[in-house]
């Protein structure tokens, strides 16, 4: 009696011992299917190598598919080059016939392991036609095929949320330490940007009859979720992880922070999660990260524009940085310009503020320094009725806050200010349809460099939803921001927005720009706006 | 459907007699040589191009005066890139740099030149990273700017299309300064590219 159980026990014990297997294979094939797709490296880490028509050859990272045909799997162009979707529902069916020649293929039979193999190593589909001449051809075992037969199975990557008609969800991040008028002016715009989306197109409104063979797209409503973090930093992960689950969101539009982002940062990344184009002080330069994309490089930018101008016009004079180490963002900009110029041989010096500014401040300073002040509009307005310190200062734009620099007259004549934005009078245009928009949705006016982020912010992931409609996920919605923002004109404060594959900062470039009363807007630009 | 071809096709012609009709361009379509490699060949024209001034930035962040970077006297070698381009660029950039080592000790007698078409984003440092990637030789020269002297140079070699996500892949080489660029629409082989440049070399010397 006892040996037919123990039997059926050992036999139940091996079945589950051998799925286990199948799964832990099944695990190990896909990760190895990433690693190629990804990064082009082989089963035993060896880079992949390809050749091309023409002679050339291409290994490791150079050769991996996602280059080319995405993180999505979906492809996209360039040029004049098609470069085709290879997702598990292009590559694994039958294509349909008749409706003419295309780089998927008239009539291709579903791609199957041994096909598959063919076109990687040989440049030929199922249906005996050459893949495109972009296309390497690849030296691959057929156990690596398999294992990117099994990561194409999955693809296209990035969840998509389920295609029904209910609401999309959003977030936007609000940062401790942010002024709540500053957080509403961000909300205010986010929410009246959704409601104009949920009503709809507004020239098909009330439209009765539709023309033979047309049909209206009825886009799905979205709602926004404001997510508002408290306390030190080293909560937000865990503050925001609770927020994500209580409620999960497509993606983050917009946000505002005060200083450090990175753990937003670092949580979108983690989460897969694309958080786009948040109104930050010192966004994250990390070259690895897919998922946040910027607006600017804010005090990232003014420490390239002063470095750069330090590093031509006086190289060798002794920079003194002037700041309040617990400003995050203040101390982002110091560390990246003493790093900036570092790379050139040069040396800086700091002067920590603690307390009121005072005059003493500024005891160890010779008048043949260069003085960086990364200061915000309070500690600038306490320079009145302190004599400039050096010959040369310079400020930041972003620390500043607006335009209205409160910085005595005594001092802007021997001032420079880093500015990231595109000038007062040109932008005064650019905005202008961002003002006219505020008062028809009737939003009160606020900080001005919120409200066109935010107006940008949502107007790029509208275009992007749109666009991106018909394969919508994470990854692609981040791919067709890549490729799709240097055309929009919706560019807020900045006089040209661009994206590209990998680039995560729309705006690069900025001015130094000098004050005068006299000029329209009250500053002048040094010279042409660069990228440093 | 047909009268759209009918169209294309019009248009074609219509295309085909401007270029007859341009003086002092000539034409000649290059067949694929291997047709097994789905090579798409190449266009070639012969072509005189008005050149602005304007300035450049090497990858040492030094400015250098654009025309007359070119006018050293060797022959030149031009493309059009960008650092974060995956399917285009790199097929060009690779190309040169293949033909920089089929061409071995003989590459100091030539001017190579990539210039970016993103060059906020490509600056001098970005620039001299590609060029490590490629080990380029010193005859190879890097070069970004402002975007509109970019742009400027485009348009001036008639190689502007617009946003850099719609650019194509073009060649010009020129013998030297004052004389006709060739140039090489689509993507030619190393061996294409040296064959023109051997070609033209040997036409100079005539």
């Amino acid at each position: 009696m006892a040996t037919p159980l123990l039997a059926a026990f050992l036999f139940l014990f091996a079945c589950c011992g051998l799925a286990r297997a199948a799964a832990d294979a099944g695990t190990d094939l896909l990760a190895e299917g990433r690693a190629l797709y990804l990064e082009g490296r082989r089963t035993d880490g060896q880079p992949l190598a390809a050749g091309r028509a023409g002679g050339l050859a291409m290994a490791g990272a150079q050769s991996a598919c996602v280059n080319c045909h995405r993180r999505s799997g979906i492809g996209g162009s360039e040029g004049r080059n098609y470069i085709p979707p290879i997702t598990a529902a292009s590559l694994f069916q039958v294509m349909p016939t008749g409706k003419g020649a295309s780089p998927e293929g008239d009539g291709r039979p579903a791609y199957t392991q041994a096909s598959l193999a063919h076109a990687l190593r040989d440049g030929v589909d199922p249906s005996g036609r050459a893949l495109d001449y972009l296309m390497p051809r690849y030296r691959l075992t057929d156990h690596e095929v398999q294992a990117l037969a099994a990561y194409l199975r999955q693809l296209p990557a990035g969840a998509a949320p389920p295609a029904d008609a209910s609401p999309l969800d959003f977030a936007t991040v609000i940062a401790p330490g942010v002024a709540p008028e500053r957080g509403r002016a961000m909300v205010d715009v986010l929410q009246a940007c959704f409601a104009e989306h949920n009503a709809g197109p507004q020239p098909e409104r009330g439209r009765k009859k539709l023309a033979p063979g047309m049909s209206q797209h009825e886009e799905r409503p979205w709602r926004l979720h404001v997510w508002t973090l408290e306390g030190p930093q080293g909560t937000w992960s865990a503050q925001l992880a609770q927020h994500a689950q209580s409620q999960p969101v497509f993606a983050v539009v917009g946000g505002v922070g005060k200083g450090e982002w990175q753990p937003v940062h670092r949580f979108c990344e983690r989460e897969s999660l694309p958080c786009l184009f948040p109104h930050v002080d010192v966004p994250v330069a990390d070259a690895q990260a897919f998922y946040p994309l910027y607006l600017g490089k804010g005090v990232l930018l003014e420490a390239g524009l002063i470095a750069r101008q330090v590093h031509e016009q006086s190289p060798g004079r002794r920079v003194v940085q002037v700041l309040r180490e617990e400003d995050e963002a203040a101390r982002a900009g110091a560390d990246a310009l003493q790093a900036a110029l570092a790379a050139h041989g040069g040396a800086t010096q700091r002067i920590a503020l603690h307390g009121t500014l005072a005059a003493g401040a500024f005891a160890g300073v010779a008048a043949n320094d260069l003085l960086v002040l990364w200061l915000r509009p309070a500690d600038l307005q306490r320079l009145e009725g302190i004599a400039p310190a050096a010959g040369q200062a310079y400020v930041s734009a972003t620390l500043a806050e607006s335009d209205a620099v409160p910085l005595p007259t005594s001092w802007k004549a021997h001032a420079l200010m880093a500015y990231p934005f595109e000038l007062p009078q040109q932008r005064a245009l650019r905005t202008l349809p961002v003002r006219h928009w505020l008062q028809a949705h009737a939003v009160p006016a606020g900080d001005e460099r919120i409200q066109a982020d935010a107006y940008v912010a949502c107007s790029a992931l509208r275009k992007a939803m749109h666009d991106a409609q018909d394969h919508l996920g994470r990854d692609y919605l981040v791919e067709r921001l890549e490729m799709d923002m240097e055309r929009t004109t919706v560019t807020g404060l900045y006089p040209r927005l661009a994206l590209g594959i990998g680039q995560r900062f729309a705006s690069k470039a900025g001015y130094l720009v000098r004050f005068d009363a006299a000029a329209p807007g009250g500053l002048v630009p040094l010279g042409e706006r660069v990228a440093p | 459907m047909s009268s759209l071809r009918m169209l294309s096709s019009l248009a074609a012609a219509l295309a085909a007699l401007a270029m007859i009709a341009t003086p002092g361009v000539a034409h000649e379509q290059h067949e694929p040589r291997h047709p097994a490699e789905a090579a798409p060949g190449y266009a070639r024209q012969v072509a005189n191009y008005r050149l602005p001034q304007l300035a450049l930035q090497r990858t040492d962040g030094t400015a250098v005066k654009f025309p007359q970077e070119l006018d050293d006297g060797r022959p030149v070698m031009l493309n059009f890139i960008y650092t974060t381009c995956t399917a285009i660029c790199p097929i060009l950039s690779q190309t040169f740099a293949e033909v920089q080592r089929r061409l071995g000790p003989e590459r100091a007698q030539v001017h190579m030149v990539s210039i970016t078409i993103d060059p906020e984003e490509d600056t001098a440092q970005e620039m001299a990273a590609y060029a490590k990637r490629l080990d380029a030789g010193k005859q190879w020269g890097f070069y970004t700017g402002t975007l509109d002297a970019s742009v400027s140079l485009q348009k001036a070699f008639q190689a502007y299309f617009g946003d850099k996500m719609h650019h194509r892949p073009v060649t010009f080489l020129r013998a030297a300064p004052g004389q006709p660029w060739v140039r090489l629409e689509g993507f030619a082989s190393p061996d294409e590219v040296l064959a023109e440049y051997h070609q033209l070399l040997a036409r100079q010397q005539h």
